[in-house]
């Protein structure tokens, strides 16, 4: 049947897909514990404000915890969110938009988080 | 084996592959795989909502951004909510360990014990967590 067949480039689309959604959930392991312990855990009573989000910012192993977060933490939902679509269907056509349309969320939420990030870090808040 | 129901195929019998009840709902591997696909949508929802509420929140200014994440950190309601969602992260990261060392081919032939494992791990961070949060 057409379009049901995997091409090679597509098998190693695929593959190499597989490869990063591993990496990235080992990457993820270690960022969201520090996330989680930083804004919740370390200090459960307390409360997070923005300034204290714009000191940390200032910093460069925030900067890599949080946009590392917002990159990794984004590709592996969505990409988790594909693999579970592409059980219900074959069709290359269909899979394609499944991507597409994912890959479209995925920057759309990377750009708004890392822009905010960004003004968090550039603007000191009131 | 019970589970193999069978067909006449000429004059032989054998084994019904349309009926074939390899993985049933009750096995644990079952339930493993499934709450792996119900956290990890339920998280990437959450993210998603994240991502836009606390990028509004920091684009709305200071007084904005502390007066919400007061409400959000420390209602019973939003805690109850974070607490849940503590739970789905707990369950989904112990049992992504479990599936990372299957990978790697370690556990494949206790693959059950693995899994009670790392949900037992998973409900001991959780009551240590609560605890941390709660009292």
């Amino acid at each position: 049947m057409e379009g049901t067949r995997m091409e090679g480039t597509r098998m190693k689309k695929n593959m190499a897909f597989w490869a990063l959604q591993r990496i990235s959930a080992i990457a993820l392991i270690v960022l969201l514990s520090l996330h989680l312990w930083i804004e919740h855990f370390a200090a459960p009573h307390s409360t997070v404000t923005l300034s204290v989000v714009h000191s940390r910012l200032d910093t460069f192993r925030f900067l890599l915890l949080d946009y590392g977060l917002l990159v990794l933490a984004l590709f592996h939902g969505l990409n988790g969110v594909r693999n579970i679509a592409l059980d219900y269907t074959r069709l290359a056509e269909h899979s394609k938009g499944i991507t597409w349309t994912l890959a479209i969320i995925g920057v759309a939420f990377t750009v708004y988080g890392g822009v905010a990030l960004w003004y968090a870090s550039r603007f000191i808040p009131v | 084996m019970e589970r193999v129901a069978v067909r006449k195929v000429g004059e032989r019998e054998a084994p019904d592959l349309r009926k074939m009840d390899i993985y049933t709902r009750k096995m644990p591997g079952m339930g493993a795989w499934l709450l792996h696909r119900i956290t990890g949508l339920g998280i990437t929802f959450y993210l998603l909502c994240h991502i836009a509420l606390i990028g509004t929140l920091i684009f709305m200014g200071g007084p904005n951004f502390n007066a919400s994440l007061q409400t959000l950190m420390h209602t019973p309601f939003f805690m109850a909510l974070d607490l849940i969602l503590f739970a789905a992260i707990l369950i989904h990261v112990l049992n992504g360990i479990r599936l990372l060392l299957v990978d790697l081919g370690k556990f494949i032939l206790h693959q059950k014990q693995s899994f009670y494992i790392a949900m037992s791990v998973a409900l001991v961070l959780f009551v240590a967590g609560a605890l941390r949060v709660l009292t």
